[in-house]
């Protein structure tokens, strides 16, 4: 199996304007003859992106139709299968990851905001609190504020 | 009420939508394991959470190859249509939380 990269999906949805996009699309094409994967954390990834533009319903719909397009294995976590306690983890936490990044936040900040809300923390401290407000009802500190509020 | 309050209130009724979510699927592991053993199909993970994907829009269960695929593309044009960031490469930078490129990566 051949491991794509987020970047090779991400030109070819949102950068169609790109140097390498022909050059990236002639590879897509050939995906049917390839046995290629992606990372299911790369897919939440791009979800992230696309969530800029759509409302919770599209976005769960586009995630859906994804395989649709594309002939890959959606690579999980090794080890998961036939692990039913670990499996349905696994499945409750990429709901829960996708409800926060439909709320137009990234792979990496929706498992943040995430861990604030199951955790019950009183605050976010960051150094790009824009990427936190109007994301999650925790407040949103940076260091030097924090330290200004306490 | 301001505006910020008011979006405030709205996110706090989601987070608890979401908790109240998360634990009726921790209810529902329970039932399902004190439930009879009967045999399941081998699946992996990744097509049980598209299963879950299509238990809130059942419809996508129903639409055919050619409308899912027509839909994706609706859905990709709509999502990259005023995308804050004009290269792939401005775009990772934001991802990394380096707009500006300070990493030098």
């Amino acid at each position: 199996m051949v491991l794509l990269d987020t970047n090779v999906f991400m030109i070819d949805r949102f950068f169609p304007r790109d140097p390498r996009f022909a050059i990236n699309r002639q590879l897509l094409d050939r995906l049917g003859e390839i046995d290629a994967g992606l990372s299911h954390f790369s897919l939440l990834e791009l979800c992230g992106i696309a969530s800029f533009n759509l409302s919770a319903i599209e976005l769960n719909r586009w995630l859906f139709a994804f395989e649709q397009i594309y002939p890959i294995r959606i690579v999980t976590p090794r080890g998961l299968s036939n692990e039913t306690a670990a499996d349905a983890w696994f499945v409750n936490f990429t709901v829960a990851v996708m409800s926060r990044i439909a709320r137009q936040s990234t792979w990496g900040d929706a498992v943040i905001v995430l861990a604030a809300e199951e955790f019950g923390a009183t605050s976010i401290i960051t150094w790009n609190p824009r990427h936190f407000v109007g994301r999650t009802s925790t407040p949103v500190y940076t260091p030097e504020s924090f330290l200004k509020a306490a | 009420m301001t505006v910020e309050s008011q979006e405030t209130a709205v996110l706090t009724i989601l987070e608890r939508l979401d908790a109240i979510q998360y634990e009726v699927q921790q209810l529902r592991s329970v039932v399902s394991a004190i439930a009879p053993a009967t045999p399941q199909p081998a699946t992996d993970v990744w097509q049980l959470i598209r299963a879950r994907l299509a238990a809130a829009q059942p419809e996508l269960l129903t639409m055919s190859d050619a409308d899912l695929r027509s839909e994706f593309e609706r859905l990709s044009m709509q999502a990259a249509a005023n995308l804050p960031y004009h290269s792939l490469e401005e775009l990772e930078r934001a991802l990394r939380g380096d707009d500006y490129g300070l990493a030098r990566y």
